[in-house]
């Protein structure tokens, strides 16, 4: 089809051309035959085919617009049409150029946002290891001071043990004190029946002296004198008696009270500490593999998320893959562009038909297709059948096949391989 | 820590492969197109590695292999694009280019192939401290 198109513009422009040739070729014919031969040539011949081929080329210069359609209405609207053709292709590739840079910009600022979220995990990530060698240091420092409280503990015990064994001793000794003043209790008892029997001699002394007259009479004052002792012999028996059952009673309040405290002793009490002190060093040895765990599974947990950000990171570089896609809509609008502009001089009869028909146009733009689904797009919308991805294996690199597949999942097959996707040379 | 050249026009997959490899482990240099990274190896940067783009403006990858293989002998020169062309590959290879990656190629596994052809052990991710990030 272009072949004949350019072929009839050729002969159109030969046929004018040879035309040209032919008059101008007659003009300067004339005006030499009147410069030989004045009379025979008049000048007005040669000035006027000169005049006459100067109109007509004026005349072929004029835009000789193709008429469209059946009426000059229609030649025109296709005419306003296909100028403002160019502006709609521009604000096509504007628009496009808009969405390449909004990508960019929003790749770039997700890109940023995961190397915060990286940095915070590592800072994070420093911080629980920094917490856990010092829960890890405070724990062992805590074991250590338990195990310390613990022998301390158990040697409080054993003096504590030895020092209850002395008090009971010495409970039972002062008991034996107390034994022992209650047995001095006969021995008052016997003052006072002596005391007794002895006023009863006194009053008798005192009566035997009454009858003997006046030379009792200093044995009277004997008996009184022995009577009066014999009474305050009496009152001292009774306090000696009172003064003993104070002391055994005050020895027996003494010795009871020790036994009431012996019931909470100290003992028990440290016993009772030395297991607390137990409890704690269990649950700080169970604390030390908790930590331990916590940081390694901080650690896990960090190369996790390092890896999700670094394939993630990969994934995005299909936003290079969409821009230069996008650039080549760009290119393809560019050169739809220009065609339309060269349909436009062809109408306006200033210029010869475009080199290249729309249909070779597109099969052109084909040949810059690198992903698989350009290509089934294109054939799709042409209604020509889908060809075949063409997926290229690298024979010892499962990574490489299994990167073909995500890519196939996607629909971002390259189209264009003439070769592994990953080749050392 | 291993120095890798980047040589890439779209600001994204500069970006990109630059965080990927520095969460990695790697050193990363980066350039716009094949001039600036001419420059910057005429200014006497030795990287460990060159990894470049093919489509660039001003200078396109497969000059700047060319050139700078001059000035690199043994450094490995690795081209990472869209295209897929033996004829590309080829041209390529004859420049001076050690291996071919078509993208994309997932952060992990560009790191790792890139360290298997450096001969270097990756630690483990998480492990690098990655780019600083920007404040806000």
């Amino acid at each position: 089809m272009p072949d004949s198109i350019d072929s009839v513009a050729r002969l159109r422009q030969r046929a004018l051309w040879t035309r040209r040739a032919v008059l101008a070729g007659l003009a300067l014919a004339l005006v030499a035959g009147h410069a030989l031969w004045p009379e025979a040539v008049p000048l007005t011949h040669g000035l006027s085919l000169a005049l006459g081929f100067g109109l007509a080329m004026w005349w072929r210069r004029r835009p000789d617009r193709v008429r469209i359609g059946r009426t000059h209405r229609t030649t025109e609207v296709v005419v306003q049409d296909i100028s403002t053709l160019r502006q709609a292709f521009a604000v096509l590739k504007q628009q496009v150029s808009a969405t390449i840079t909004t990508s960019e910009t929003a790749v770039m600022s997700m890109m940023e946002r995961m190397n915060r979220v990286h940095y915070r995990a590592l800072d994070l990530r420093t911080r629980v290891v920094a917490a856990v060698e010092r829960s890890h240091s405070l724990s062992a420092d805590s074991l250590s001071r338990a195990g310390e409280h613990g022998v301390a503990i158990d040697s409080l015990a054993v003096h504590q043990q030895r020092f209850e064994e002395a008090r009971k001793q010495n409970q039972d000794r002062v008991r034996a004190v107390a034994d022992q003043v209650r047995q001095l209790m006969p021995l008052a008892a016997l003052i006072a029946d002596i005391s007794r029997q002895t006023n009863l001699l006194a009053i008798n002394a005192s009566i035997e002296a009454a009858r003997a007259g006046r030379e009792g009479a200093g044995f009277k004052v004997v008996a009184a004198e022995v009577r009066r002792l014999s009474t305050q012999t009496t009152e001292a028996a009774r306090q000696i008696s009172e003064g003993i059952t104070a002391a055994a009673q005050t020895i027996d309040e003494q010795v009871n009270a020790a036994s009431q405290i012996d019931e909470d002793s100290s003992a028990h009490q440290l016993s009772e500490i030395a297991q607390h002190i137990q409890t704690m060093s269990a649950t700080l040895s169970d604390v030390v593999p908790y930590l331990s765990e916590l940081s390694t599974n901080m650690d896990t947990g960090m190369t996790e998320v390092t890896t999700d950000i670094i394939d993630t990171l990969g994934d995005m570089q299909f936003q290079d893959i969409n821009r230069q896609l996008l650039e080549q809509i760009n290119h393809a609008l560019s050169s739809l562009s220009d065609h339309f502009s060269q349909l436009y001089h062809l109408i306006d009869g200033e210029a010869p038909p475009p080199p290249v028909m729309l249909e070779e146009l597109l099969s052109l733009w084909t040949q810059n297709y690198v992903m698989h689904s350009q290509r089934r797009a294109h054939a799709q919308a042409l209604g020509q059948s889908i060809p075949e991805p063409e997926v290229v294996r690298v024979p010892d690199a499962a990574a490489a096949n299994s990167a073909a597949d995500d890519q196939e999942a996607r629909g971002l097959t390259l189209a264009t391989s003439h070769g592994p996707r990953i080749e050392l040379f | 820590m291993k120095t890798i050249l980047v040589v890439d026009d779209s600001v994204t997959m500069r970006k990109s492969i630059q965080m990927s490899l520095e969460l990695s482990g790697f050193q990363v240099t980066l350039a716009a197109d094949g001039a600036e990274a001419l420059e910057k190896l005429q200014a006497g940067l030795r990287p460990d590695m060159l990894l470049t783009d093919i489509m660039m403006p001003r200078m396109d990858g497969l000059s700047l292999i060319r050139e700078a293989r001059k000035l690199l002998r043994f450094t490995p020169i690795v081209a990472l694009t869209t295209q897929g062309q033996r004829e590309m590959r080829d041209r390529a290879k004859l420049a001076g280019a050690t291996a071919w990656m078509i993208k994309p190629v997932g952060g992990l596994e560009l790191a790792r192939i890139l360290a298997e052809h450096l001969g270097v052990v990756l630690p483990e991710p998480g492990q690098a401290p990655g780019p600083t990030p920007n404040a806000g």
